[in-house]
């Protein structure tokens, strides 16, 4: 008897020698996993530090610039470090949304004095309003700089400065780090918050990022109305039979009714689309089935989309490209002014390419652009505009004029010369008022069936 | 229609100068060069079974899914390349019969690469895969429309100056998505649905109007999200900006 309790006992004992070594070695492991994990944020932080210091030097060396080559020079690397910056702080295991603002702040800044270097690159100088800006723009980053400095003081004593800790630890990691790091986080956030309006020539520019759309004409609609609408919208083979029923509203840059249209008895697919409130325009549509293998021609895919468009009375259209994927054409169309392709005018079909339906419809970037706008007359001729592309590149095709969105928000009247370098082939936009290269864009090659129009 | 080109191209011209996004314009219409496995009779696998369950779907192949490529699903292959003009009609599953079948991104990538992948190649099949995944992980069960929101919201994420500028950054930015903490984005394989999600937001369709959030209302989220402005409700989700 006592044998078999000694017995017990010993194997009792071995069981838990066995356990206590293999927990030592888990906790081993999960420290060193920790402690990687550790090290990369602790990286991510420092390097974040650096940039936004260096944003700030590079902004006051900026200034203190004589030529435009410095400036130039000095401005493209302000820009190379907050956007590094950016990513860095991007990195750390901060709850979601800490560090937004300061994200959105130092893009800005990057991309202002992008605008800045690319002016002074054509031998502009900054405006006063420019410098003014910058001086602001240095200082709110030598404020967030000296507040991460001092983070980063104690974090190099281990102190980590973020909320959570990875693997096991939350709860002690959470409150500690609510009372330490996160908050201090937060802090440089809320000062970031208070920083006015930042405008400048830009795509990230403020004005630029709270657009309201300018396609919307019209009264306001009812829901009963939007059902109306959404049902004539539908293709052909879906309108007999089906009903439409507003079942969703869309508080966006776009206030809309989100319209279910179902087969009233029967199979058949749902189509969902959006309709707007002011005016009663689709925004968007999507049918939704299943596409078999491909029957028809892209050619005929293109044909199918633009009797959709002529029917729903969107007026001159021109298909710029056709591409498939998984059996579905996508083809974007370009409203045509007076012979000019209206890029920012930018519709979407798409064709099933088993039995031809289409299947969807965008309007989104449309809505948003399209007005009436007048358009200048070209102060340069299109052959003029085709010598002026770069010497490498060979001319290739007919130049057009065209109308294209500039980073800022505004538009520019072009001409798009194709043109190609070697196997490369591009489009050149050269500005049809001053004969300045607006943009260059690569064609580039798709393994499924696509073509430019 | 003026031209035609064999090798075909793609303009990103219309969409870019459309959208004029910023940085993320250029990749809506890349290049997409992947390898796909190649079947034949003998072949096993779970490629096989995709081959057969797709080929059991649209009435071609009724057999059992095995993932044995024999003697009944060399039939139905056949088959289904005469009838759809995939030639040679040889029962061989390459990339045409795996674009016929719709089913080329639900396998590309699952051999190994031929020829080391180009880089805007790879970049344009990778970032497809990579949406698809969160969408599979993320919207699974909502429907169609909800999961293309949720893959546009990803991309207005790019585009946004509060957020990193690339994809890659987006997704595995630490505490944005739970399903990348918990690792749901690996182990779940995105279904045909994801895929078409996410090329058609990649396309630009966007039931948001530009939305950066999206959460379930029913589940536990930080207090914070509900200061945020809410556009629209899709499904199970909810959409701020």
């Amino acid at each position: 008897m006592r044998d078999r309790w000694r017995t017990a006992a010993l194997l009792l004992a071995v069981v838990v020698a066995a356990a206590a070594l293999w927990g030592r070695g888990q906790m081993q492991q999960r420290r060193t996993l920790e402690n990687e994990l550790l090290a990369r944020y602790q990286q991510a932080f420092f390097d974040a530090v650096s940039h936004v210091e260096s944003v700030e030097v590079l902004l006051s060396k900026g200034l203190a610039a004589s030529t435009p080559e410095r400036l130039a020079d000095v401005f493209s690397d302000v820009r190379l470090r907050a956007l590094a910056a950016q990513a860095s702080f991007s990195s750390l295991p901060l709850p979601a949304g800490t560090l937004a603002e300061t994200s959105k702040f130092l893009v800005q800044v990057g991309d202002f004095a992008f605008s800045l270097a690319k002016k002074a690159a054509k031998g502009a100088p900054p405006s006063q309003e420019e410098i003014d800006l910058a001086h602001r723009l240095r200082q709110e980053a030598a404020r967030i700089g000296a507040a991460l400095h001092e983070m980063q003081l104690e974090a190099a004593k281990g102190r980590a400065p973020w909320g959570a800790l990875p693997v096991g630890m939350r709860a002690r990691a959470r409150a500690a780090g609510d009372a330490g790091g996160a908050a201090r986080f937060r802090a440089i956030e809320e000062q970031v918050q208070k920083i006015p309006v930042i405008q400048y020539d830009g795509p990230f520019s403020d004005h630029v990022l709270s657009r309201k759309p300018r396609g919307l004409s019209g009264d306001d609609i009812d829901e009963a109305r939007a059902e109306a609408i959404a049902l004539e919208f539908l293709p052909e083979e879906r309108r007999q039979g089906y009903r439409a029923e507003a079942r969703r509203r869309v508080e966006g840059k776009i206030r809309a009714y989100g319209i279910t249209a179902s087969p009233r008895e029967g199979d058949g697919p749902e189509v969902v689309l959006d309709v707007s409130v002011t005016g009663g325009h689709v925004v968007w549509m999507l049918t939704k089935r299943d596409v078999a293998a491909s029957r028809i021609s892209l050619e005929e895919a293109v044909e199918r989309a633009r009797r959709f468009l002529e029917e729903r009375g969107f007026g001159e259209m021109e298909p710029t490209y056709a591409g498939a994927a998984e059996n579905v054409a996508v083809i974007p169309f370009v409203r045509i002014q007076d012979g000019v392709r209206i890029y920012p005018d930018q519709v979407k079909v798409s064709v099933a390419l088993d039995d031809g339906e289409v299947v969807g419809f965008e309007a989104l970037g449309y809505l948003m652009a399209h007005t009436e706008r007048r358009l200048p007359s070209p102060a340069i001729r299109g052959e003029e505009a085709a010598r002026r592309v770069a010497a490498g590149l060979e001319v290739d095709g007919a130049v057009r004029l065209a109308l294209i969105p500039a980073p800022a928000g505004d538009e520019v009247l072009t001409w798009e010369v194709p043109a190609r370098m070697g196997d490369a082939r591009f489009l050149v936009y050269i500005n049809a008022l001053t004969g300045e290269e607006e943009n260059i864009l690569r064609l580039v090659e798709t393994g499924e069936g696509a073509m430019t129009l | 229609m003026r031209r035609r080109v064999p090798v075909a191209l793609a303009v990103a011209a219309a969409l870019v100068l459309a959208s004029a996004l910023g940085p993320s314009w250029f990749q809506a219409y890349r290049a997409e060069a992947q390898s796909v496995p190649v079947l034949r009779w003998g072949s096993t696998g779970q490629a096989v079974s995709t081959l057969q369950w797709r080929l059991q779907q649209w009435g071609y192949y009724h057999g059992r899914i095995d993932g044995v490529y024999g003697a009944e699903t060399y039939r139905a292959v056949v088959n289904f390349q005469r009838k759809n003009g995939v030639w040679p009609a040889d029962g061989v599953v390459g990339e045409k019969t795996w674009r016929a079948l719709g089913l080329y991104h639900a396998v590309a990538g699952t051999a190994a690469p031929a020829v080391p992948a180009g880089t805007s190649a790879a970049a344009r099949s990778d970032e497809l895969e990579l949406l698809a995944r969160v969408v599979a992980a993320e919207a699974q069960g909502e429907p169609f429309e909800g999961q293309v929101a949720v893959a546009a919201v990803i991309l207005n994420r790019v585009r946004d100056p509060r957020f990193p500028n690339t994809l890659s950054g987006v997704i595995y930015q630490p505490h944005a998505f739970e399903s990348v903490t918990n690792g749901l984005i690996w182990r779940r394989t995105p279904t045909d649905e994801a895929y078409r999600a996410a090329r058609a937001a990649l396309n630009g369709w966007d039931p948001t109007y530009g939305a950066i959030f999206f959460w379930n209302p029913s589940k536990p989220v930080s207090p914070w999200i509900w200061t945020r402005q809410i556009v629209a409700r899709i499904g199970n989700h909810v959409f701020a900006v």
